[in-house]
């Protein structure tokens, strides 16, 4: 399952999602804001998001990773909006019959979606603001 | 008509999230980002790090355009958390 959340990201309710009783493990990452970035200070993050084009995207890099290891449930929900400090930006789970295939899908999960899901970052600190990668 | 979409950078220096854009002269996205480019000047200097989505697919210079598609403009993605 694929979602883009304009609240606080619920645990709970992301582990529901990959609940299958013929699994024996569960891979999950939550990736959080952080207070520093590049030698200075970070107040909050704001992300956006072209939604439509990045649940797609997402969708298929789920496709992908089902296509390469054997995983029962994978799922991504990522924030967007104003994300505090130590909130959740993303969470990425897999659920697989073995730890093995789990750690390395999830892996891929997080690695595929920084290149190619159209979400974008913008870091605020005390004396201004910068988009990440803008490349403008 | 196409829409056009702008997200992130280029939508804060564009000023607007998205407008409706007679691109009937142009056929494809090279032909439509050039012509975008002579009513907004400042889209130039995105010109060689944007990315281009036709109809939520990722696209190139020579992917055709039609009356009725959406274009997304923006920057490279950066999504996620820490890298």
């Amino acid at each position: 399952m694929i979602r883009i959340c304009h609240s606080p990201l619920g645990l709970d309710e992301f582990l529901s999602v990959l609940e299958d009783q013929s699994t024996g493990a569960v891979v999950f990452f939550d990736g959080r804001v952080r207070n520093h970035s590049q030698g200075k200070e970070v107040l909050y993050l704001e992300y956006e998001a072209n939604e439509s084009m990045a649940v797609k995207e997402m969708e298929d890099i789920c496709r992908r990773a089902r296509d390469r290891w054997p995983i029962e449930k994978a799922a991504v929900f990522h924030r967007v909006g104003r994300v505090g400090l130590g909130e959740s930006s993303v969470f990425v789970g897999v659920s697989s019959g073995h730890r093995g295939p789990a750690f390395s899908a999830c892996q891929f999960i997080i690695d595929e979606l920084k290149k190619t899901v159209p979400i974008w970052k913008k870091e605020f600190y005390a004396d201004g603001e910068q988009w990440i990668g803008s490349g403008g | 008509m196409v829409t056009i979409s702008f997200f992130a950078a280029i939508r804060e220096r564009i000023g607007t999230p998205s407008i409706q854009f007679d691109a009937s002269q142009a056929a494809n996205v090279s032909q439509v980002i050039n012509r975008l480019i002579e009513t907004y000047p400042v889209l130039e200097e995105f010109q060689y790090s944007m990315l281009v989505a036709v109809n939520d697919s990722y696209a190139k210079p020579e992917t055709p355009v039609q009356s009725g598609d959406t274009i997304a403009l923006f920057p490279p993605v950066s999504g996620g958390c820490c890298d």
